[in-house]
């Protein structure tokens, strides 16, 4: 019996997650995404665990936060001849460039007040999309925005504790939850004929199939650690570690009983929603007359990321990036106004290669207020991210072939950019 | 030019019972008093349970649960050794609930989550429908659930409750094709796209309690079936070769299910539940989206609990059993699901610290269950199973249940429950 069994290793576009993109939680977002030396809100359980708890904080303490976020991308990828280039469809709608829509549910409740351990907290973020997950595999050369399509589609959870060791000293981890999924799907065949393809209009033979699944999806937890000193009650200092994360999807296809072939298949493997290992330092300065300012600098490894389909095309495309994020608060009574920006570098060039992977410098400034009523929050913030136009022009000397180089769905040459407005409102209450 | 012929890859999920429904994850009260607790005042990890009973929440309130249970199964065809199917099964839980802030007190909002120890999710349908399988242990107690609810305490003896829980469904279109010449290995002139898209769709539940008596209290509870489909065109093109099946795969977790329950109490420290379910099990589909052969019925299964208040009421002792009749009608024809009735023995103890010195606001629980399962055997009809190829003379048998088989199961489970009560109760009596 003669047999094709194919292997296949696929691994799928680097991505970080909505944290990064929008931010995760609204006042974050008004912020920049300067976050990791400000305390006192669930959104620490990502940028940084130890600031679940505050150094000033005893008793009980039991917070609640239920935010939407929305957001829109207008991009475009134009061909130097003029063409929009569109990527490749499984499904109708394709997955392109979706709009962004899911709620952000936290908590933060001291936890050491039932064991009687003063400054012992624990946080909970959660971004609720209304996909668990959703994610579009495609190889490397096809034409895709690689950090803007399913990067925010997917159920993103953090879970961190923190300590207050000293009133100057608080340390915190938090696990990260994603999702690893196996699939092995068998197949007997149950007719063969000759046919017409509806989608091409040739005639080939027509294998019918029936079908069955063994799927697993496991959950996978990354670490986050964080410090937060605080010298005095004006000033706090940040250190945070995450820890790289992405989302393994691997399995294989067997059919049998193909005639003149035997079993014939494949094995795929691919990795999603890559997250470099990130290092940041962030102070917060309390300038008094209700003005605060903040800074964050992240240092992300983001050399260390497969690229699509593990470097499938032997050119390292993938570079390390710092992004610095800046945010400013004022407070005139119940109400405050937040301000941020941040410039992400994009860890991404394809240097003319095979690859057509997408990705922009990014500018992000963004606004919000915060207003106080009773025991309840109102908070709303709006961010808009402009990204630096990029013009690629395809190498031939990267390509196996003539032939090959002028397949490529990105030859002779394309730019790209565009932007993407984002907004998110919802209500905090202290209990 | 080599061909390569692939097919579909599929991935499916859904809803769930504990603190919001994967099936084994009860919290250690519930688990110990056998369910029956919708009647009974409730809490964060008894949403799902009773719907009403999270109005009984006076403070923020935290948690943790967690399990494990070793499930032994058989299914032994006649004639032949018994297969073992046993395994063990973990899971964690966490909830959450809270009266809300201000003049919205009387308002509870609460939120459950489990999560199985070993997977988030696991969806298995058999490439032949005659596969055996368990539509009660094989995929409930492997998925993650999540719940949200909220209740309103309309007067002291009246109480509503109402939420939903999660239930996924999975599109993933894939697309495979074979490019000669665009590597040089062939390994990578093989295209896959695929989409995997899985929707978070929910499935509502309500419940209602009243207390016409100071000792006495009446429930219902009502909770949709909770249903999963997986579908997906799955297009290969390799050479002249076209395999494009469409894939809808379906999972039933749950029936819908109506409870009635009872609870009386206080004496002498002493309370009695006692509850109804009806089990809608005659919706269900095969993992084909067809009627199973033959149909599965509707069963009533009764719960009941007895809860001591031992002495100054720090410690809590409880117990409880549960009649599950089994929905299943004997695996005459083509499909060859496993399992029989089961009676459930359950018991527990609790410790409330906060009627202790130490007066900590802390709650644990712990529990110890087992389930019995009636051996289920069964003889097959020729005439009721289908012919396996209609191109050869006479009728072709190939069921794998054929001619006979039998199968039991059985299950002990440990468990442990944490309450962490946060700050001060914001409603008092």
């Amino acid at each position: 019996m003669k047999r094709a069994l194919f292997l296949l290793f696929f691994s799928s576009i680097a991505h970080a997650g909505v944290e990064d993109t929008f931010g995760i939680g609204t006042k974050p977002m008004a912020l920049g995404g300067s976050f990791a030396a400000r305390p006192g809100s669930f959104s620490a359980a990502y940028y940084n665990p130890a600031g679940l708890v505050t150094a000033d904080e005893n008793g009980g303490l039991f917070e609640a936060s239920v935010a939407m976020l929305y957001a829109h991308p207008q991009l475009h990828a134009t061909s130097s001849d003029g063409r929009t280039l569109r990527m490749p469809e499984v499904t109708p709608d394709g997955f392109g460039t979706p709009d962004t829509a899911g709620l952000v549910i936290g908590s933060r409740f001291a936890v050491g007040q039932a064991f009687k351990i003063e400054g012992l907290d624990m946080g909970l973020a959660l971004y609720l999309p209304p996909h668990l997950f959703r994610w579009a595999i495609r190889p490397d050369d096809d034409v895709q925005w690689a950090l803007l399509t399913d990067r925010t589609q997917v159920l993103s959870a953090e879970i961190g504790l923190a300590y207050r060791i000293k009133k100057w000293l608080s340390i915190g981890a938090s696990a990260r939850i994603l999702f690893d999924a196996q699939t092995l799907t068998r197949g007997e065949v149950t007719y063969v004929r000759l046919d017409t393809d509806p989608k091409t209009g040739k005639t080939v033979v027509r294998t019918g199939t029936q079908l069955g699944v063994d799927s697993q999806v496991f959950g996978r937890v990354t670490p986050i650690f964080g410090a937060m000193i605080t010298p005095n009650d004006r000033m706090h200092f940040g250190l945070v570690y995450r820890h790289q994360s992405y989302v393994d999807d691997w399995g294989n296809t067997r059919i049998t009983g193909v005639p003149s072939f035997g079993d014939l298949g494949y094995t795929h493997r691919f990795a999603h929603y890559f997250e470099p290992s990130q290092f940041t330092l962030a102070a917060h300065v309390d300038i008094g007359h209700g003005f605060d300012v903040s800074a964050d600098f992240t240092y992300a490894l983001w050399s260390e990321a497969q690229s699509t389909n593990r470097n499938q095309f032997g050119v390292p495309i993938w570079g390390n990036t710092l992004t610095p994020a800046f945010g400013a608060k004022y407070r005139i009574g119940p109400l405050a106004l937040m301000g941020g920006y941040r410039f992400q570098k994009s860890p991404l060039d394809n240097f003319g290669g095979p690859s057509n992977l997408l990705d922009c410098d990014r500018h992000v400034a963004s606004f919000g207020f915060d207003l106080g009523l009773w025991q309840w929050h109102v908070v709303a913030a709006a961010s808009t991210q402009f990204l630096v136009e990029r013009t690629e022009t395809k190498n031939f000397m990267l390509f196996p072939s003539d032939k090959a180089w002028m397949q490529n769905p990105g030859y002779p040459s394309y730019s790209y950019g565009g932007h993407v407005m984002a907004i998110s409102a919802g209500v905090e209450a202290q209990f | 030019m080599r061909r390569t012929i692939g097919v579909a890859i599929l991935l499916v999920s859904s809803r769930a019972y504990a603190t919001s429904g994967t099936a084994l994850a009860e919290t250690s009260r519930d688990a110990a008093l056998a369910n029956s607790v919708s009647a009974r005042p409730g809490g964060p990890g008894s949403i799902l349970l009773s719907p009403a009973g999270l109005a009984d929440v006076r403070q923020p309130t935290v948690l943790f649960t967690g399990n494990i249970a070793r499930l032994e199964q058989s299914f032994t065809r006649a004639g032949e050794l018994s297969q073992d199917r046993g395994r063990w099964l973990g899971g964690f839980g966490f909830a959450a609930a809270t009266p809300l802030p201000g003049p919205l007190w009387r308002i509870r909002l609460g939120f459950a989550l489990d999560t199985p120890a070993e997977h988030a999710l696991r969806v298995a349908v058999p490439t032949r429908v005659d596969a055996p399988t368990s539509p009660f242990y094989d995929g409930r107690p492997d998925r993650i659930s999540s719940i949200l609810a909220l209740a309103a305490e309309i007067t002291p003896r009246l109480k509503i409750g109402g939420g939903i829980a999660v239930t996924p469904n999975l599109d993933t279109p894939t697309e495979v094709s074979y490019a000669a010449g665009r590597d040089k290995s062939v390994d990578k002139s093989v295209i896959i796209r695929l989409d995997r898209d899985l929707k978070l769709e929910v499935s509502p539940f309500i419940g209602a309690r009243i207390q016409p008596f100071q000792k006495l209290a009446l429930s219902v509870v009502y909770r949709g079936a909770a249903i999963s489909r997986a579908r997906g065109s799955q297009r290969t093109v390799a050479g002249g070769i076209l395999a494009d099946d469409p894939i809808d795969f379906f999972q039933m977790w749950d029936p819908t299910e109506v409870v009635f329950g009872a609870n009386v109490g206080w004496w002498k420290g002493f309370s009695f539940s006692f509850d109804v379910t009806v089990h809608g099990w005659s919706e269900m589909k095969t993992g084909f989206n067809t009627d199973p052969n033959p149909k599965l019925h509707d069963t009533v299964s009764l719960r009941s609990g007895l809860e001591w208040h031992v002495g100054p009421r720090w410690l809590t002792m409880r117990a409880g059993w549960a009649v599950e009749p089994s929905p299943l009608p004997e695996q005459t024809g083509d499909t060859n699901y496993l399992g029989s009735s089961t009676i459930t023995f359950a018991g527990g103890a609790g410790i409330d610290l906060r009627r202790t010195k130490s007066r900590m606001p802390i709650v644990i629980d712990a529990h110890l269950r087992g389930l019995i399962g009636r051996t289920q055997s069964t003889r097959k009809d020729p005439n009721a199973i289908s012919d396996a190829s209609a191109d050869l003379p006479g009728k072709q048998i190939d069921n794998l249940g054929y001619p006979a088989f039998k199968s039991s199961a059985s299950a002990i489970q440990l468990g442990a429950t944490i309450t962490l009560f946060l700050g001060k109760p914001m409603v008092r009596r």
